[in-house]
């Protein structure tokens, strides 16, 4: 499949799935929402669209890509098709900084507080893990991330067993499940500028990407960079991944399973593959939330649980097949 | 392409320790320049110090002009480097993996006809379009030779290219960069372990011995019986067979391979046109003779005669 119809296949699946996902729900026509999307009609409406489904949609976009793209240029980088954004612990230490702003209560003083305090930590892990994997090989990068991680999921674990109230404890394990609900236009503004540069860093990375199919030395004899393309990569996606959990909490198995999805598709190149897996990330985010938000539970379901519930056994039954190809 | 590689007082250094010792050293353009040496000698290391895998003190220059001074990507325009070790991380079809070899040019700028070219030259047209990483280890290997090749590098260094190959593959690689020096007029510096290949298809070589230079000069001055013991702890017999140099090596107490007694010799010298039919009678010298029968435990005749397959 040439890259161009795959890239356009998932954008226009994409804008598909965000406009029934504005669209539905509720019990609004589809003149109601015209009406609002132009200005006019019933202001509640314009409420519904502008500030409660279209932040929802728009972060939806925002978090699945930057899962999507930060798991295919981590596979890449890493040269691991087990490689996701949560491996460099940028996810658990933003984690970590929103369950600290809901164990101390500053949600309450200042309804951004989580996010801030999620950033704060994000950039914090990121800090450290560039320090420590400036010299630009995949171990350190693996075992950095891998401390990070532990280091962040034991302190969030010692935050929720001495959590101040019943209160703290649910709402920091409903944030750390991951979802999209009653998100604000203000989130979406404040993960997208990170999202974007992270974008720019890793998509400005596919020379040196891809020359790392062929390993660390012969990448290097072909004028790669190893330390610079370790930075640009491990940070950009660690910009995009700790501005995602951030607003949206951690959301599983995104960034694992689409770039497996679509690597046969793109020939298996690491460089071809991260738009496609971007996109593929933002549709299969966008899709999990409308399913979420369309199912007739008592208590709308985390979009993240959803995403590990589909994610997980598609993803065994991917190994299967290709096991049974392996051994065939 | 006619700059010569100068290495001048290079060594490398690794944790406090001198692990290749200075050395100086001059591979001309249009030469083959094969680096021989035991296990641990620092042939790879060398290797790589001119690649600039490693940090060196010393200088390396290619036509005047100091490798440490180019950009990553102007040094690898000009340097072509096939490890020894052929990885792949992702099943990339073959045509991909070539194509990798003209990612240092300029704008990346793709020159199609030179990636067929380099696949038509070592082989693997047929398998342009299967994953590289399904391949055999020889044709593998063979695959990241057309890599570099693609790049039309002014210098060639590899390490071991025909470790992995059989033996038809192994004179076709080795042809083929005497070739890439002789007539595209690169500069070609091979690391091997096969001593006939090495005295056959070198134009000097560089013997190493704990990571100090012992000797540089063409074959016939260095692969010495003698110097060929000193340097490997064991003794060689060397000979012509149809006047191509034959290094063989025997052991300290002789050649005592236990299935000496099913080893052939095969004649693969080209035929002279005078042969009438499929008759081929080749000569061996004295030290050859040594070895055949050191192998075959007959005594062998100067004069063996043997049949061609393809007059047959």
């Amino acid at each position: 499949m040439t890259d161009r119809l795959l890239i356009s296949g998932l954008l226009l699946a994409l804008l598909l799935c965000a406009a029934v996902s504005l669209t539905s729900g509720g019990s609004l026509t589809a003149a109601d929402l015209l009406a609002a999307g132009l200005g006019q009609g019933d202001p509640r409406h314009r409420i519904i669209l502008l500030e409660i489904r279209l932040p929802r949609v728009l972060l939806a976009i925002l978090v699945g890509w930057a899962l999507g793209l930060g798991g295919a240029a981590l596979q890449a980088l890493l040269r691991n098709p087990l490689a996701e954004p949560g491996l460099i612990g940028v996810s658990a230490s933003a984690g970590l900084g929103a369950v600290i702003a809901l164990y101390f209560g500053f949600g309450t003083l200042w309804s951004l507080a989580p996010a801030a305090c999620g950033l704060t930590g994000a950039g914090i892990a990121t800090a450290l893990l560039l320090g420590l994997t400036r010299r630009g090989d995949s171990l350190s990068v693996i075992l950095s991330g891998i401390a990070l991680s532990s280091l962040a999921v034991a302190l969030t674990s010692l935050a929720m067993a001495l959590a101040p109230n019943p209160y703290a404890l649910s709402e920091m394990v409903l944030w750390l499940m991951g979802s999209l609900k009653d998100r604000s236009l203000q989130d979406a503004l404040t993960a997208a500028p990170l999202i974007a540069l992270g974008s720019l860093l890793v998509l400005s990375s596919q020379r040196g990407l891809r020359a790392l199919t062929l390993g660390e030395e012969a990448a290097a004899t072909l004028g790669i960079r190893l330390p610079v393309l370790y930075l640009r990569v491990v940070g950009g996606t660690a910009a995009m991944v700790g501005a995602a959990v951030t607003v949206a909490g951690s959301i599983g198995f995104v960034g694992l399973l689409v770039p497996h999805l679509l690597r046969p598709l793109t020939g298996h190149d690491p460089a071809r593959l991260l738009l496609p897996s971007a996109l593929g990330g933002a549709l299969l985010v966008c899709a999990a939330d409308l399913v979420v938000r369309l199912l007739p539970t008592a208590q709308e379901l985390m979009v993240g649980v959803l995403t590990a519930l589909i994610g997980a056994p598609f993803f065994l039954l991917l190994l299967r097949r290709h096991l049974r190809e392996t051994l065939s | 392409m006619t700059a010569a590689l100068h290495l001048c007082a290079l060594s490398v250094h690794r944790q406090g320790r001198t692990v290749l010792h200075p050395l100086s050293a001059l591979c001309p353009a249009g030469a083959v320049t094969g680096i021989l040496g035991p296990n641990g000698a620092g042939k790879s290391t060398l290797l790589k110090a001119v690649a600039g895998l490693l940090p060196i003190t010393g200088r390396v220059t290619l036509g005047g002009i100091d490798l440490a001074r180019l950009s990553p990507r102007d040094r690898a325009r000009r340097i072509g480097y096939l490890p020894q070790d052929h990885r792949l991380h992702w099943p990339v079809a073959v045509r991909e993996v070539v194509r990798l070899g003209q990612l240092a040019h300029p704008d990346g700028r793709i020159n199609a006809a030179g990636i067929e070219q380099a696949m038509a030259d070592t082989d693997i047209t047929a398998l342009a379009d299967r994953p590289a990483t399904a391949l055999s280890g020889g044709e593998r290997a063979r695959v990241h030779l057309a890599r570099v090749l693609a790049g039309t590098p002014a210098v060639i260094l590899a390490d071991e290219p025909v470790a992995a190959l059989d033996p038809a593959h192994q004179i076709t690689v080795m042809e083929l960069l005497r070739r890439q020096a002789v007539h595209a007029g690169r500069c070609v510096v091979l690391v091997l372990h096969d001593l006939t290949l090495a005295a056959r298809f070198c134009d000097q070589v560089v013997l190493l011995q704990d990571g100090r230079m012992t000797a540089a000069d063409s074959p016939r001055q260095v692969m010495t019986p003698d110097r060929l013991e000193a340097l490997y702890g064991t003794r060689f017999l060397t000979g012509t067979l149809n006047g191509q140099p034959v290094i063989l090596p025997t052991g300290t107490n002789g050649y005592t391979s236990p299935s000496s007694s099913a080893v052939s010799c095969t004649v693969t010298t080209e035929i002279s046109a005078s042969a009438p039919g499929p008759t081929v009678t080749a000569t061996a010298s004295p030290s050859m003779r040594a070895v055949l029968s050191s192998v075959s435990r007959v005594s062998a005749s100067p004069v063996c005669t043997c049949t061609d397959p393809r007059r047959a």
